[in-house]
């Protein structure tokens, strides 16, 4: 996703001259020389002390820059490349997204989920901005689907194509800026039973690779028989365009079993990563976010149930470093590391009262796509 | 009824926290839970999963009203057993499709339903034997197949038939259940099982790492249950108001055992909070929220048990619906401030990104 890449001040400057000056100037003095000082320009979503949901955008060292306000709780967030639009997706099983100008000061503007459909929290933008991806779940039919948005205007549903599997989660666009890398967590929910797995027992999790352009499969991945009790829930594109992803353990995690895993673009591999054994326990058989860094080529991925995040070094295979942090789970790369965000309230160097919820996204650096990539057929 | 339960869980909710007084350690009451609680818990709903097989075999051997309605109040048995340990989902009832086989559910498209329907109607002779039904589909295994065996469309015909091949299949489904709450029971008794690694909190304990992560579980555990009774369970048969009721979205609706099995949750987690003695753990004043608790617990159960009737009775009479709703509100208050205060009194991390999920 484009946001995944590292972050530079030419990041935050295509940032401040896409926002605007009315942006900059409507700042209080000390968000300003916040965003100022930064290298890097963050959003997440939040939950207030007294239970409002939001959206904060955040300099690289956790200062708030700036809140919105949410009707409900979001998750992810994507910004459109070039442009002045975020787009804040309603947590599973949320039906709306709400679109924000960073350039002016007006209420979102609501997409709401066609009947039938609910968001996932995921999206991506095309390249040049123009559509917007988003996973949604045909509940009736238990089907995973890619709705596609107009966003050159009102956000108007153009339509939608299959994600070849059940209970898709996070999409990500390929730097090819038209394969669409989709984790098909493979759990069955319905509204009428908000958040209940429904097909644990038989759910079949995928990577799907799927042409944006014509909604196609292209290739799809699936993990070997023991392991199909992983929910291939989160993506990051990593050094030389590889696509990393992460699950969560819907079985007994008491059994030590790799959460994380990687599909090379260029011999169409996709396998398991192991990590040492600690350090895969530590997880609790859940990693909530991943993230690379351009940099370093280094992955980052976060439990919130182990309060544990781990910097990985993939040409090594080893654990560079480990936190521990309360309810961890966002994950930005940052400088040559990685910002992370909690629950509780930590966000980088900074702690601050409110919740964040599960992503970080970077939104400087609206058009960063990892070099050498090459698109898997 | 409404003000009342507001104000009752507003008083929970302005106590005010203190630091932890050590009458108690989590660690005794993490052991209690498991001695006091989970283990005669788990062991009951194996007595009662034999007692289930003996009575749906003497069914089938002499088939008549009464070896019916004697198997048929096995299953009642079974049901209320089941229920007050079917939250505790930790360790043996994660592994091997335990919980599914034991009960799928909800069957939201009723796939399941349709199995056992087949079963039914063709008499597949590998769903007849509970040695090759443990090897079939998740759904036809376990407590819906059963219900569905002897009080479902046709269930009568185990007598008036009699049909032996659905009798067959309750006799194998029992079995199955049997087999399987006998290895839930073994695997609690067990010295070296999941009750060691939550007693034995370390650095290389693949589930606890230390004290927090050891109440953690409990805790965590609770505020499962109640979520889930409150969403899945309450909610999405009450709905809005009595003309939106759903009764058949409700659980165990065929046998009437959707509150006896609300009643069983609550009474299990009132066990459960009562047996860890979580008050001990912590200063009084933290202790009262513990009380209170504890409280709400008996409100809720006093309620189901003046509503001890089948649902779509409840659907039609105004004054039982106001009960059930009651108790949706104790349950949804109960479920809020275990998921907020339980965790604020033992130092818990919100659980924000972390409780169920992204």
């Amino acid at each position: 996703m484009f946001r995944r890449g590292g972050t530079s001040p030419i990041g935050r400057r295509a940032f401040l001259k896409a926002a605007g000056a009315g942006f900059a100037a409507s700042l209080a003095p000390p968000a300003a020389e916040a965003l100022a000082r930064s290298d890097a320009v963050f959003a997440s979503a939040y939950r207030d002390r007294g239970g409002a949901f939001g959206i904060a955008l955040l300099s690289e060292d956790g200062a708030i820059v700036h809140r919105y306000a949410l009707p409900a709780r979001g998750h992810d967030l994507v910004r459109r490349p070039g442009g002045t639009t975020l787009i804040a997706f309603a947590r599973r099983p949320g039906t709306f997204a709400a679109a924000f100008d960073l350039a002016r000061a007006d209420e979102p503007r609501i997409i709401k989920a066609p009947e039938g459909r609910h968001f996932y929290g995921h999206g991506a933008f095309s390249p040049d901005g123009r559509l917007l991806y988003a996973t949604e779940n045909d509940f009736g039919a238990a089907r995973g689907v890619v709705g596609v948005y107009d966003a050159t205007g009102d956000h108007v549903r153009l339509g939608e194509f299959d994600t070849f599997g059940t209970g898709p989660h996070e999409l990500a666009l390929l730097p090819d800026g038209k394969t669409l890398a989709v984790a098909n967590g493979g759990i069955e929910t319905h509204p009428d039973y908000p958040r209940a797995k429904l097909n644990v027992p038989t759910m079949r999790p995928n990577l799907a690779f799927i042409d944006a352009e014509s909604g196609s499969l292209i290739a799809r991945h699936a993990l070997p028989a023991h392991m199909r009790k992983l929910s291939i829930r989160h993506l990051a594109i990593g050094s030389g365009g590889d696509v990393w992803f992460a699950c969560q353990n819907e079985g007994d995690i008491a059994e030590p079993m790799a959460l994380i895993g990687r599909a090379r673009m260029r011999t169409g591999a996709c396998e398991p990563v192991d990590l040492p054994q600690a350090a895969t326990l530590s997880l609790r058989g859940y990693v909530g976010s991943i993230a690379a860094n351009a940099e370093t080529g280094h992955i980052a991925i976060a439990s919130p149930r182990g309060g544990v995040a781990l910097e990985v070094d993939p040409d090594r295979g080893g654990i560079v470093r480990s936190t521990m942090l309360p309810d961890v789970c966002g994950i930005a790369p940052s400088g040559s590391g990685f910002a992370f965000s909690s629950g509780e309230g930590a966000f980088a160097a900074r702690r601050h009262r409110l919740g964040f919820d599960n992503h970080i996204a970077d939104i400087a650096d609206a058009r960063g796509q990892a070099p050498g990539f090459r698109a898997m057929r | 009824m409404r003000f009342v339960v507001a104000c009752a869980l507003a008083l929970i909710l302005a106590w005010p926290g203190a630091s932890k007084a050590q009458d108690k350690t989590i660690a005794q009451a993490v052991e209690d839970a498991i001695d006091k609680a989970i283990r005669p818990g788990f062991a009951a709903f194996a007595d009662q999963a034999r007692m289930m097989a003996r009575s749906t075999a003497a069914l089938c051997a002499q088939p008549s009203g009464d070896a019916l309605a004697a198997a048929r109040a096995g299953f009642d048995g079974l049901v209320e057993a089941w229920g007050r340990i079917e939250f505790v989902r930790l360790g043996p009832l994660s592994r091997e499709n335990r919980l599914e086989r034991i009960l799928f559910w909800p069957d939201r498209r009723g796939r399941g339903l349709r199995q056992i329907q087949a079963v039914i109607a063709t008499g597949d002779e590998t769903a007849l034997r509970s040695e090759t039904l443990a090897g079939k589909s998740v759904a036809v295994q376990g407590l819906a197949a059963l219900e569905y065996a002897l009080f479902g469309t046709g269930g009568e015909t185990i007598v008036s038939g009699p049909d032996a091949r659905r009798c067959a299949y309750a006799r194998a489904v029992a079995g199955n259940v049997a087999t399987i709450a006998g290895a839930l029971s073994a695997a609690w008794q067990a010295d070296d099982g999941i009750a060691a690694l939550w007693l034995d909190p370390s650095a290389d304990n693949p589930l606890f790492r230390d004290e927090a992560e050891q109440i953690n579980a409990l805790v965590k555990t609770i505020g499962d249950a109640l979520e889930i009774m409150k969403v899945q369970r309450v909610d999405a048969v009450l709905r809005k108001d009595r003309a939106g009721m759903r009764p058949r979205s409700a659980l165990f609706w065929r046998s009437h055992n959707w509150v006896p099995s609300l009643a069983a949750n609550i009474a299990g987690l009132h066990a459960l909070v009562d047996a860890a003695d979580l008050q001990a753990t912590v200063n009084a004043e933290r202790g009262r929220f513990v009380g209170a608790m504890t409280f709400e617990f008996g409100n809720a159960a006093r309620a189901l048990g003046q509503t001890r009737m089948p649902v779509e009775a409840i659907a039609a009479d105004e004054d039982a619906y106001g009960r059930m709703t009651y108790v949706g509100l104790i349950v949804t208050g109960l479920a809020d401030v275990s998921a907020r205060r339980l965790r604020e009194i033992y130092d818990l991390s919100s659980g924000f990104s972390s409780l169920d999920g992204d």
